[in-house]
């Protein structure tokens, strides 16, 4: 009877897990978010006197414009920290995808300051790029000339293609928290800072598409060879599945990756569920009152807390199961 | 004794022809490429709330995900105790 008890625990729980799967699997139009996109704060404050616009044009593009007047006297760089913008767009099989990001100073510098005028805290983080392989990165330093107003910045292009043959939604990552870029500037200097960033996808019959396959044609070869290797002649069958649906595998992958994919997001979040856009929300500027997030927290830790006995208890009675 | 050995046999295949039949279903199963847009993003954005106004939800969202996953990872070795159990059980 306790048998056919479990047995029974078990097939509710299959068809929870499979349930959830379904519902959460990960969906093929979705349309391109720009979830968040953040110059912090210390720039802004270190700079006395500033004009600072962001704009966020029509999607997939972003880029940020501004002057900024440099009026302290005190120290002698400023400090532009933790860019970051996670995007998710449709990938489809035989498209192929550029994405440029850019960041350039332009105006009077010290270039007598060691470490040259552009520093990264963590330059292999810069620009880091999750969940799309494989990456064909450039990073490009302009090296400081000699004259008060110069260009300095990185310049970022990744080509990328799709590996999978399905058709499903991608995010990437660009920037961590720990990114920051240093300018060493002159007292009292002006300038220009631009960051842009912009997504560009080619369909197949178009030019930009030829243009780039002619040109990458080799490492794409190598991609499917890899690809076809690591499927270990599995195909056939992989191809007539994919194109009907995906499977409860995948699915239960998607609904893992909605919620890890999750981050801790900076002011602006996209309020895009699918059928309803509420637009991109700007949570810095709607104030919450203060008990509330105090409260969420407590609460969030009253429900950890019996959770947590509940795991180690069980882990606990596994030992013992084994001891006795 | 032999025939304890025989029967123990049997029930490791009929376990690894079930267990097979598990992997194969979630593997290979189609469901439709429906549009759960509202699901995913849905929780992608609530979890991103959170994690902005409520302090500390980014280190104990995931914890408890983990723990979550913990308990899974249990239930689904007592199962396979079970079955050892069973296995070894030769008067069945």
């Amino acid at each position: 009877m306790k048998r056919v008890s479990k047995c029974i625990k078990f097939l509710i729980f299959s068809i929870t897990l499979a349930l959830l799967s379904v519902l959460f699997s990960a969906d093929t139009n979705a349309s391109v978010n720009i979830e968040g996109f953040r110059l912090t704060n210390e720039t802004l404050s270190l700079t006395h006197s500033n004009s600072y616009q962001v704009y966020v044009n029509q999607n997939p593009s972003v880029w940020v414009d501004g002057t900024f007047t440099w009026n302290n006297n005190t120290s002698d760089y400023i400090g532009l920290a933790a860019f970051r913008t996670k995007q998710s767009f449709p990938v489809k099989e035989g498209n192929i995808y550029k994405l440029s990001a850019s960041f350039f100073f332009r105006g009077p510098f010290i270039s007598s300051a060691p470490g040259a005028l552009l520093q990264t805290v963590n330059s292999n983080a810069y620009f880091k790029l999750v969940a799309v392989e494989p990456v064909q990165c450039e990073t490009i330093t302009t090296a400081p000339g000699n004259s008060q107003l110069s260009n300095v910045g990185y310049s970022c292009v990744y080509d990328f293609y799709l590996q999978s043959k399905t058709t499903s939604t991608r995010q990437i990552l660009i920037g961590t928290e720990n990114t920051s870029v240093m300018f060493f500037l002159p007292p009292l200097s002006q300038g220009i800072l631009t960051f842009s960033q912009d997504i560009s996808i080619f369909e197949p019959s178009s030019d930009g598409a030829d243009e780039l396959n002619e040109k990458d044609e080799e490492d794409r070869t190598n991609i499917e060879s890899q690809q076809s290797d690591s499927q270990s002649g599995a195909d056939d069958s992989q191809d007539a599945a994919e194109s009907t649906g995906t499977t409860l595998l995948g699915a239960f992958t998607g609904f893992v990756g909605a919620l890890t994919s999750a981050s801790p997001s900076n002011c602006n979040i996209d309020m895009d569920l699918g059928n309803l856009d509420l637009g991109v929300v700007n949570l810095c500027q709607l104030s919450l009152p203060q008990p509330f997030p105090t409260i969420a927290s407590i609460m969030l830790i009253l429900f950890c807390v019996p959770l947590s006995i509940a795991t180690a208890r069980k882990v606990i009675n596994l030992f013992r199961s084994f001891q006795g | 004794m032999f025939a304890d050995y025989v029967k123990m046999g049997a029930k490791i295949a009929l376990i690894a022809v079930i267990t097979a039949a598990i992997i194969a279903i979630f593997a290979n199963v189609q469901i439709p490429n429906l549009d759960f847009t509202l699901f995913t993003n849905g929780v992608s954005t609530a979890l991103a709330i959170i994690y902005h106004w409520v302090p500390g939800a980014n280190i104990i969202v995931p914890l408890a995900i983990s723990m979550l996953g913990i308990q899974l990872a249990i239930l689904l070795f007592e199962y396979a105790m079970i079955a050892v159990r069973w296995v070894l059980k030769v008067n069945e």
